[in-house]
């Protein structure tokens, strides 16, 4: 919550303070139908996928996997941070951008660019191998989600299924404060 | 009727844009890791970089063009600094949401 506003806010009133509107970050309804037929099932599915996510890569941090209840148990609180954090980043990495680099290059190369400076930003120096496996996925899922930002012309669609990625490192997290 | 033989922008145009795409590309990777993971470092190094080149850039009637993505630059790294600072702050550190403190607990 403190860190998604941190983010929004700013970016907000800074982009309006310079003349830029909100539909230049894509913050509009756009074509919601459409955005919450793709988006909904596409966060049920990974809400389900990241307890097996979360079982596999376990180990590799350090941490023994919890069971299925467990993970039931923190799924309204995992929803949420989700669904906050989701549209945080795709403000600031796709919203900010995207209509700007439009300018310059064709959306193939902007979308190309900033999914690329997306996956920079997952690699963390401590986690660095652990982490491979989910800058692959950061690149993957942000063409797809930056595809998804386009066809919809609203961050609500790609912000609720880059919230529902990010799942399965919540739960690491989790896992590595009860450890 | 004969056409003038004249070079075609195809290529040159290409070159640009490749140009433009590791130049933004640069700025955005070099924002991510100066602000994000050397935070604590270099501070505000990249804002501050990007609000100064904000500044020439558009007073410059050459450059104006690219003073709409300088600002967006701008902004970006100014978010990620400010970010970092808030929650590297032990303030914020220690509120772990109750929810969550309260399952942990119970195991």
């Amino acid at each position: 919550m403190i860190d998604t506003s941190i983010v929004l806010a700013p970016v907000i009133l800074l982009v309006l303070a310079n003349g830029g509107t909100l539909s230049s970050l894509f913050l509009q309804k756009g074509n919601l139908r459409l955005g919450l037929a793709i988006a909904v099932p596409v966060f049920l599915v990974l809400l389900i996928v990241s307890f097996v996510i979360e079982q596999a890569l376990a180990p590799s941090f350090g941490v023994k996997g919890v069971g299925l209840p467990f993970v039931l148990s923190l799924t309204p609180y995992l929803s949420i941070v989700a669904l906050l954090n989701g549209p945080k980043e795709e403000v600031l990495y796709r919203g900010l951008f995207l209509k700007r680099y439009d300018a310059f290059l064709p959306q193939r190369s902007t979308n190309l660019l900033s999914t690329i400076i997306f996956a920079l930003s997952v690699v963390e120096q401590e986690y660095f191998a652990q982490l491979i496996g989910a800058v692959l996925v950061a690149l993957v899922g942000g063409l797809l989600f930056v595809r998804l930002m386009r066809k919809t012309n609203s961050i609500i669609a790609s912000g609720i299924c880059e919230g529902a990625s990010t799942i399965p490192i919540y739960l690491i997290v989790i896992l590595t404060l009860v450890h | 009727m004969v056409q003038p033989n004249s070079p075609s922008p195809q290529p040159e145009a290409r070159r640009s844009s490749w140009g433009l795409f590791l130049a933004f590309l640069a700025a955005g990777g070099g924002t991510v890791l100066v602000a994000d993971n050397l935070s604590d470092v270099l501070g505000v190094a990249a804002p501050v970089f990007f609000g100064l080149a904000y500044y020439l850039i558009h007073r410059s009637s050459r450059l104006r063009r690219f003073s709409t993505i300088t600002y967006a630059f701008f902004v970006f790294a100014l978010v990620i600094s400010v970010l970092h600072l808030v929650l590297d702050s032990s303030l914020v550190n220690g509120l772990l949401p109750f929810p969550l403190t309260a399952l942990l607990s119970t195991r």
